[in-house]
């Protein structure tokens, strides 16, 4: 029963994957319309935060681009797994393109962060739970895309790779809970956000827009690793046969 | 008259207005840089196709590649 069901899950897995990547006519406008609708909800519809006042804003981008950097890091774990388990080279694309566009939010979030602390807590930087995973996570995927770029590329180097993107997606959850595993004295971030009615709606929008961007750049991004992929077959079926 | 006139001063902007500026500032930067990269690559990528297409013409001696 099992075995009958795998290349029937393997399908469907797979092509949900792709269906994010597949480019549609439409992507680029909507993305801009998406992107323009947030940045006016942020600085015109949202009303300014009481106690922090006006650099409360930030959230609006930092929050979504933590969840989008989650997202594709969970693009490279599962692409890796289907590599591993069919050495398809497309998953394997994938789940470098998602890596380089999962580090690029996570950057974003770890640029976002400092700044927004400095005039909330009084510091850039503390060593708390949720700051340091975050940060350990961004290495980790820092290394993975190092791996990528200096390694050869052979299989080996590859499922190599795959493996590191599984382990290093065990990260992702401990980010999400480091507000709730370590002591709540060590904590400086929220363990729940309870927000305006419009502050949500804002939040919704600004959510919309950068998943969108997720999608865009990560298209775009594999178009790229695929044709990369490509012009390296053919130079080594031109050497094979001269 | 009035209307038309800007009076603009550092004094009135809300506080910590500039932690707001740098950050926004920092993800359009980001994203940019980000999508200028993306273009170079385009265009190198471009570049060795029309190599190795090149290299191929050449090694089938035919113009239909």
């Amino acid at each position: 029963m099992l075995c009958s069901l795998t290349p029937v899950l393997y399908r469907a897995f797979g092509n949900l994957l792709f269906s994010v990547v597949k480019p549609r006519g439409f992507d680029s406008p909507v993305l801009f319309v998406a992107m323009v609708a947030a940045l006016v909800a942020v600085f015109i519809y949202a009303p300014t935060e009481r106690e922090m006042g006006i650099v409360q804003r930030i959230y609006y981008f930092h929050v979504p681009s933590a969840i989008s950097a989650a997202i594709a890091f969970f693009i490279v774990f599962a692409s890796s797994i289907l590599y591993l388990w069919r050495r398809e080279d497309r998953f394997d694309a994938l789940a470098n393109s998602a890596a380089e566009v999962g580090v690029l939010f996570s950057a974003i979030v770890l640029i976002t962060g400092p700044i927004w602390a400095k005039p909330i807590w009084g510091v850039f930087w503390r060593w708390e739970p949720r700051l340091t995973t975050m940060l350990i996570l961004f290495t980790m995927y820092v290394a993975y895309l190092m791996l990528r770029t200096y390694g050869s590329r052979t299989e080996h180097s590859q499922r190599f790779a795959a493996v590191f993107g599984i382990l290093s997606f065990v990260n992702v959850p401990l980010v999400h809970y480091s507000v709730k595993l370590w002591a709540p004295e060590q904590q400086l971030h929220p363990i729940e956000v309870m927000l305006d009615p419009r502050m949500a709606q804002v939040r919704g929008i600004s959510y919309l827009a950068v998943f969108l961007l997720l999608r865009f750049l990560l298209q775009r991004r594999f178009v790229l690793e695929q044709m990369d992929r490509a012009i390296f077959q053919l130079r080594r079926q031109l050497e094979g046969s001269n | 008259m009035d209307l038309l006139e800007f009076n603009f001063s550092f004094e009135t902007l809300p506080t910590n207005f500039a932690y707001l500026f740098s950050a926004y500032t920092a993800i359009w930067i980001i994203l940019f840089t980000y999508l200028l990269r993306l273009m170079r690559k385009e265009r190198a990528l471009r570049q060795q196709l029309e190599a190795v297409a090149a290299e191929i013409q050449n090694k089938n001696g035919t113009t239909d590649v």
